[in-house]
């Protein structure tokens, strides 16, 4: 009997940490920062890299286009950014950093302009050069720990199967387009207006 | 027209072809690929046109003086880069991302193989094929999905 008793306490003890240790994770989860943005119908994922020239082609005629199709929550956007440069990860973590203290989507597309801009300039290739960059453009950021968005960003350019940048994919009713180079992803964001 | 002279124009005309595709890769791309390799170190694109202008450079007149050894010599070039093109292939099957330029790359190689083959060169032409893929499998280094680390 005592040890039917024991075993009990024991299972359900173990239940309880369980269930506070995956609460934490939630808890944990929702305070995670990531560059997704509006609650719109379309779900739209734009894979691009800060260091590639056809992204930074495409990002002031994109970027208006994503401004007022988030104005009219036609989309939800989400901003990934694809590795290919070594100095990606420092921007990524960086533009992160930013959207901490502000996740507007303003604002991220703000950032990201700013950061595109610096990848041209191959001297600004520290944390500390980003950061007298992001002072002297006033951009306020917070420093963290990206790894949840970093899974997130691996996840989902493991299930778009992303292998060049500029990249767009598109779910809408269900079906999911992928969209690659600066003139086939304008006129797809183009026809969601 | 001639064998000889279809085969000095094809020996011309391929690493022109070859060159260009490799500068237009690197230059004109409208999208940035992460399709991307190394042979020790340097980057595909380049030993790629250093290969194709060393061919050309053997098409030149004044290498024609030694056109036997020069025909040997191309040969083993030309089987070797076979050698190597069978790993880079087998790299884009394996990973199932091509590379349109490089696909083309490794058409024009195969091209100028077949046009120069023959049975004479057969045997350095199997010995360079056969250092062409251990080279490559030893020293090639590529990398496809791009991940955060």
């Amino acid at each position: 009997m005592g040890l039917k008793r024991v075993s009990v306490v024991g299972v359900l003890s173990l239940l309880l940490i369980w269930l506070s240790a995956a609460g934490s994770g939630w808890a944990e989860a929702r305070n995670q920062t990531f560059p997704s943005f509006g609650s719109g119908a379309v779900e739209v994922r734009l894979y691009t890299d800060y260091f590639c020239p056809p992204c930074r082609g495409m990002e002031p005629g994109a970027v208006q286009i994503l401004k007022d199709l988030l104005k009219k929550n036609a989309i939800r956007l989400i901003l990934v950014d694809v590795p290919l440069n070594r100095l990606t990860p420092l921007f990524s973590r960086n533009f992160l950093y930013a959207l901490r203290k502000n996740n507007g989507a303003e604002h991220a597309l703000l950032v990201r302009s700013i950061l595109m801009e610096a990848s041209t300039n191959k001297e600004i290739a520290t944390q500390e050069l980003i950061e007298a960059l992001f002072k002297g453009k006033g951009i306020a950021f917070a420093v963290w720990d990206p790894k949840f968005a970093f899974d997130r960003y691996n996840k989902l350019l493991q299930e778009d199967k992303i292998n060049a940048t500029p990249t767009c994919v598109i779910i809408k009713n269900g079906q999911k387009k992928t969209f690659i180079g600066v003139d086939n992803i304008i006129n797809a964001l183009k026809v969601l207006q | 027209m001639t064998r000889y002279r279809v085969l000095k124009i094809i020996n011309v005309l391929f690493p022109v072809i070859g060159i260009g595709l490799m500068v237009f890769y690197d230059v004109c791309e409208t999208t940035c690929s992460s399709l991307q390799g190394t042979f020790m170190g340097l980057d595909l694109k380049i030993i790629g046109i250093l290969f194709m202008a060393g061919l050309l450079a053997l098409a030149i007149p004044l290498a024609s003086r030694w056109t036997g050894f020069v025909q040997c010599l191309r040969m083993m070039i030309l089987s070797g880069a076979l050698g190597g093109e069978t790993i880079l292939v087998r790299f884009q099957v394996v990973n199932d991302t091509y590379c349109p330029f490089c696909l083309a790359f490794g058409s024009c190689i195969l091209i100028l193989f077949i046009a120069n083959f023959t049975k004479a060169n057969r045997y350095p032409a199997l010995g360079a094929f056969l250092v062409g893929i251990a080279a490559f499998a030893i020293f090639f280094e590529g990398s496809v999905a791009p991940l955060f680390r």
